[in-house]
């Protein structure tokens, strides 16, 4: 009898294990959920209530609305050194919060480390080198924190701006911010829309 | 547009630029960007000819150039305020001395008709080369008949867009009254034209100068350790200048400048929400040597072209816009260019100028470099990770760089191929086609070719961060929930590249990653009925793959199917969906 117990387990107990491990649809609660509107109203209230100095480039208040744009790099870039570390460490980072946000919040702040170094006036290989453990942390660990998200092309370019920072010192001498404003500054000008007209005439 | 913008960037004296090459053979002279005669610089050019005009013509000179430059007026109206002025000015002479002398007639000569007139008499217009382009995006330098000002063009376009057909489309508009003009114009402002306007200031001549010799004097004691320029950085303290072994930077008594080359497309008529309807192209370059604060100053940026839309031109035809701009800085490179006076030295300065980075979003660089795009399976112009399966890795240790001889040699492979059949499979292959860029003898995509971090991170990473990571965006779109797995599960992963080893063809080799993702699909309503029907699709996409493949998977999941006869895909397929049903 007991042999058939033996066997009968054994046909039985290794499958119902696989399928406790190998599940056929995902268990629900396990992916992190937070409420996303308190997560922009302290986004909001860390824009309101911040002091910045005036150089500092503004954001607009109303960020995550329609209304508020398009937002633009140097506005994502206020938002990721300033605001969202802010917003998110006094909503996560408190010893009572959850696991999971708390690792949210971390491979957030691998980002924002990046980004900060990557953006500083003044270049040091220890500074390469740091921005680029922190692009590899924040890369590998993307899909096992968020794991509906998609790695794409950028993410594995951002490993190169390591090598251009070594090469080519400050990102301020080759990042397209003034190129960009040149197109602003055309994009402002009154035309007719015949190209090159002026100069044909001229000759 | 274009003319309009430089003449807002160049507020300042032009030289008097006489460009030749040191070597006397090759003079710039036979070179079609060096041809034109039309704008008759002359040597007088360093003094302004305002100064010759009566001031009552220097005020409506300048009434008609402020009204075009500052306010915007329009040629038509720019035209009738200067003739309003001549006609003010002359009935105000009438009126104080009842005739007009011959003093006052030199006046009214001397206000320009029209408002490029008062713009030359500021020196305000720049150098400019109006190429004809064809339908094919191929351009057509002008020619001029000895002592005539009218730019001659070809009829018919004799480019090849592909090997052995020759695109033969006709140029030119003809108009009733027998002259004919070009469809479709392309302005080049000439580089060497604008590398005069730069050096004819004493200041920034200077400046200049000072990054290469500070660049020099601190060589000895190794690179600095705080960064702050390009030129304290790593690349200038090892980029090799025209003569071997020595430093581009090591300028002895010329002239060398460093710049960065950006192109870029763009909606001529603002950014909308919808996305770009007409894109127009850009080409600039900024310099280098100048210190940061004044580097990027409109009046010191330089403004090849701009590529005219309505749409962008097609991966290789970005060529035929930048091959002026690569020739110029090829010649500059190879012979250099010498500049009949200059602020500091006013018997001649010989110049060499060359472009350090390309710096330009990520589908743009693709274009400028001729590279397959950034969607495609070479999705890193630096390196050789290949496939799009490779998009997460992090062992950054142990990635190839790309060979750049290998690469040059491919592009003119691809330029020489003598079918389109060869060129696609080379393309395909590869991965890369002819850029101009390779013109330029220095030219080495897989260190110069900058990945621009304000789109790659600001605009890349974080953007993608906080609205699609995080979601925090009222906005975000209703989109599909992305289908997460159900389990994780390590399978066996294959390298690209180990193809041959395993006698299976690129194609296999992303078939077992999309194997390994059908077998973690979720089934949405864990009910009975339901599971049978997700396991009955299942094994039919399973069917849809390749025998070796699916066999590959069995294997590493030691789930080879038990049968004494052939084993055939549906057995493989059994099998799998057997692991993944289990029951």
């Amino acid at each position: 009898m007991g042999k058939y117990v033996v066997i009968i387990s054994s046909l039985f107990v290794k499958p119902c294990r696989q399928r406790r491990e190998m599940p056929l649809s995902a268990v629900s609660g396990e992916h992190p959920s937070y409420g996303k509107k308190d997560v922009l109203k302290q986004i909001h209230d860390a824009i309101r209530e911040t002091t910045m100095p005036s150089w500092f480039g503004l954001v607009p208040r109303n960020f995550g609305d329609i209304s508020a744009g398009t937002i633009k790099a140097d506005e994502w870039h206020s938002l990721i050194t300033v605001y969202i570390p802010i917003a998110l460490i006094s909503l996560w980072g408190g010893p009572s919060s959850k696991a999971t946000l708390k690792s949210i919040l971390d491979h957030t702040m691998d980002l924002v480390s990046a980004v900060y170094v990557s953006c500083a006036r003044t270049m040091t290989l220890e500074h390469a080198t740091a921005y680029r453990s922190y692009i590899a942390s924040y890369v590998g660990s993307l899909r096992r924190i968020h794991p509906t998200s998609n790695v794409r092309p950028n993410h594995h370019a951002s490993f190169y701006v390591y090598n251009y920072l070594v090469l080519f010192g400050p990102v301020h001498s080759w990042w397209t911010f003034p190129f960009e404003r040149l197109i602003g500054i055309l994009q402002h000008l009154p035309t007719n829309h015949k190209f090159g007209e002026l100069n044909l005439v001229r000759n | 547009m274009l003319d309009k913008l430089q003449l807002e960037f160049k507020p300042r004296k032009q030289t008097s630029v006489s460009p030749s090459s040191p070597i006397e053979v090759i003079t710039g002279k036979s070179s079609p960007t060096h041809g034109i005669t039309t704008n008759g610089k002359s040597d007088d050019h360093f003094k302004s000819p305002i100064h010759r005009l009566d001031a009552v013509a220097q005020v409506a000179v300048l009434i008609g150039v402020i009204c075009s430059t500052v306010i915007g007026i329009s040629k038509c109206g720019g035209t009738f305020i200067m003739n309003a002025l001549s006609l003010l000015i002359y009935l105000a002479i009438q009126a104080v001395n009842g005739t007009s002398g011959i003093v006052h007639e030199h006046i009214l000569k001397q206000v320009p008709s029209t408002i490029d007139g008062a713009l030359a008499k500021l020196n305000l217009d720049t150098k400019t080369i109006p190429y004809a382009v064809c339908s094919c995006h191929c351009t057509y330098p002008p020619t001029y008949t000895e002592g005539s000002t009218i730019p001659t063009y070809p009829q018919r376009c004799t480019h090849y867009p592909r090997p052995g057909v020759q695109c033969g489309e006709s140029l030119l508009d003809s108009h009733p009254n027998g002259e004919s003009s070009p469809k479709k114009i392309f302005l080049y402002h000439d580089f060497n034209d604008y590398v005069a306007g730069l050096i004819s200031h004493g200041d920034i001549k200077t400046l200049m100068d000072k990054s290469c010799d500070e660049l020099i004097t601190s060589l000895p004691s190794g690179n600095p350790h705080f960064v702050k320029s390009a030129f304290d950085a790593q690349f200038l303290h090892e980029f090799t200048g025209p003569q071997p072994g020595r430093l581009f930077v090591n300028r002895g008594t010329e002239g060398r400048y460093a710049f960065a080359l950006h192109v870029d497309f763009f909606n001529a008529k603002g950014m909308r929400v919808r996305g770009a309807s007409t894109l127009s192209g850009i080409i600039s370059m900024a310099c280098l040597n100048l210190p940061l604060d004044i580097q990027y100053k409109p009046e010191n940026m330089y403004l090849a072209g701009i590529i005219p839309g309505p749409k962008q031109p097609s991966l290789e035809n970005l060529n035929h816009y930048i091959r002026p701009l690569m020739r110029d800085l090829a010649a500059s490179w190879e012979r250099g260019v010498r500049y009949s006076k200059t602020a500091n030295h006013p018997d001649g300065h010989l110049t060499r100028s060359a472009v350090v980075l390309a710096v330009c979003d990520l589908p743009a660089v693709r274009h400028l470099a001729a590279l397959a795009g950034v969607g495609s399976h070479f999705f890193c112009s630096a390196c050789s990770c290949y496939h799009k399966t490779n998009y997460g890795r992090v062992d950054f240790m142990h990635w190839m760089p790309r060979d750049k001889e290998k690469m040059c040699r491919y592009a003119e492979q691809w330029r020489d191929a003598s079918t389109s059949a060869e060129r696609e499979r080379l393309f395909k292959e590869h991965g890369v086609c002819y850029s101009e860029l390779w013109r330029l003898p220095y030219w080495d995509p897989t260190q110069q070719l900058v990945i621009d971090s304000m789109h790659c991170i600001l605009e890349g990473l974080v953007q993608y961060h906080i609205r699609n990571v995080l979601g925090l965006t009222t906005e975000d779109t209703p989109a599909l929930p992305a289908s997460q797995p159900a389990f994780d599960y390590t399978f066996t992963r294959l390298d690209p590249g180990t193809d041959a080893l395993l006698s299976m063809s690129t194609k296999e080799i992303t078939q077992v990653s999309a194997i390994h993702e059908l077998l973690v699909t979720q089934v949405p309503f864990p009910d009975n009925n339901f599971i049978e029907m997700q396991m009955e699709k299942l094994c039919d996409s399973l069917l849809h793959k390749n025998v070796c493949p699916l066999k590959f998977v069995c294997k590493s999941l030691g789930r080879i199917p038990m049968k004494s006869t052939r084993l055939y895909k549906s057995d493989y397929a059994k099998a799998l969906v057997q692991w993944v049903s289990m029951l």
